[in-house]
């Protein structure tokens, strides 16, 4: 009975870090040829929705991150979208009624893309992620304008000086 | 991700961050089990519920790049949260789902978490978390790993 009330207790803890250099070492082979095995059965949807996945938390951990010190990301995740999905991007330009030239510049930043484009989009990523996980519709767009504040944001060492020529500041003396 | 208050059924949002320095005074043994400042080392986390600063669980992981896998090297859920008197359940569901993301956001399709269990709760671990076996190690990956996100991160 004491055994059992233990065994439950320990049902909330982990603790790997036990063994041995030379047990890790056997237990890391042993891992690796179970997984090699299991790989070589994985199918390509599986392959795809774990792709998909990954791509949402990353996006997610991006809009998380208050750093701003990356930019571009709209174009990467749209790209990395496009690619997990289609093997030819004009098939996705094509889905969505847009040129293939069109994508091909908003992928390479040539264009700023289309209010309209940017619906679709959220509307394709809709119906792809119905069934595989909960995906915000507000997601593209919190990434699309994270890039334009990190961009404003990377210059503003230069505006702010060349800028502060045009601003009157109202000071208040700090309460301490 | 969300814990059950045991007593009403009642489901609470929780989130998952990077332990602070300062939150190791609270991590202590007698709620914690173990000395968790020995993880600062590593990449450590607090479970608690939005909105509260009060720590429900803690995860230590280690990043193995070149195996595409992610160790689950500690894992401890509150002292009040065991057991068949917890207060809330899923804290260590949602933990080793933690871990599955954080695995899946590093290394997608070939993503990977493992642990080492107490022998006496390999069968525990296999048929609550769908986890496979090789040797005295527990792994996830590929469709368990995505289906054991899905259900802590239905995000209802």
């Amino acid at each position: 009975m004491a055994e059992t009330k233990d065994l439950e207790k320990f049902k909330y803890l982990i603790d790997s870090r036990k063994l041995s250099k030379s047990e890790k070492e056997r237990e890391r082979e042993l891992l690796a040829k179970a997984r090699k095995e299991r790989y070589a059965s994985i199918t390509l949807t599986e392959t795809k929705i774990a792709k998909l996945l990954q791509l949402k938390y990353q996006m997610e951990a991006y809009i998380d991150d208050a750093n701003y010190n990356t930019t571009s990301s709209f174009e990467r995740f749209l790209a990395a979208y496009v690619d997990i999905l289609y093997e030819k991007r004009k098939n996705f330009a094509e889905d969505i009624s847009v040129t293939p030239i069109f994508l091909s510049h908003v992928i390479n930043k040539h264009r700023e893309p289309k209010e309209s484009f940017i619906k679709r989009l959220i509307v394709h990523s809709r119906d792809t992620y119905k069934s595989i996980s909960e995906f915000s519709l507000d997601l593209w767009l919190k990434v699309y304008y994270q890039d334009k504040v990190s961009n404003f944001l990377r210059g503003s060492k230069k505006w702010e000086k060349s800028e502060e020529k045009y601003v009157k500041s109202k000071f208040i003396k700090s309460v301490k | 991700m969300n814990i059950v208050d045991v007593r009403t059924g009642k489901k609470h949002l929780v989130e998952i961050l990077p332990v602070e320095k300062d939150d190791y005074k609270k991590i202590t043994k007698s709620i914690f089990w173990l000395n968790w400042k020995e993880e600062q080392d590593f990449s450590v986390y607090k479970l608690q519920r939005k909105g509260s600063n009060e720590l429900l669980g803690l995860i230590s992981l280690e990043n193995f790049d070149a195996e595409s896998r992610v160790e689950i090297r500690l894992l401890a859920v509150s002292k009040n949260n065991r057991g068949k008197s917890k207060e809330y359940a899923n804290i260590a569901g949602n933990l080793i789902a933690f871990a599955c993301i954080e695995s899946l956001k590093l290394y997608g399709e070939m993503a990977c978490v493992s642990l080492v269990p107490k022998t006496e709760l390999v069968a525990h671990y296999i048929e609550k978390y769908d986890m496979l076996q090789a040797g005295r190690s527990l792994f996830l990956e590929g469709i368990e790993l995505i289906r054991l996100i899905t259900k802590y991160d239905g995000r209802d």
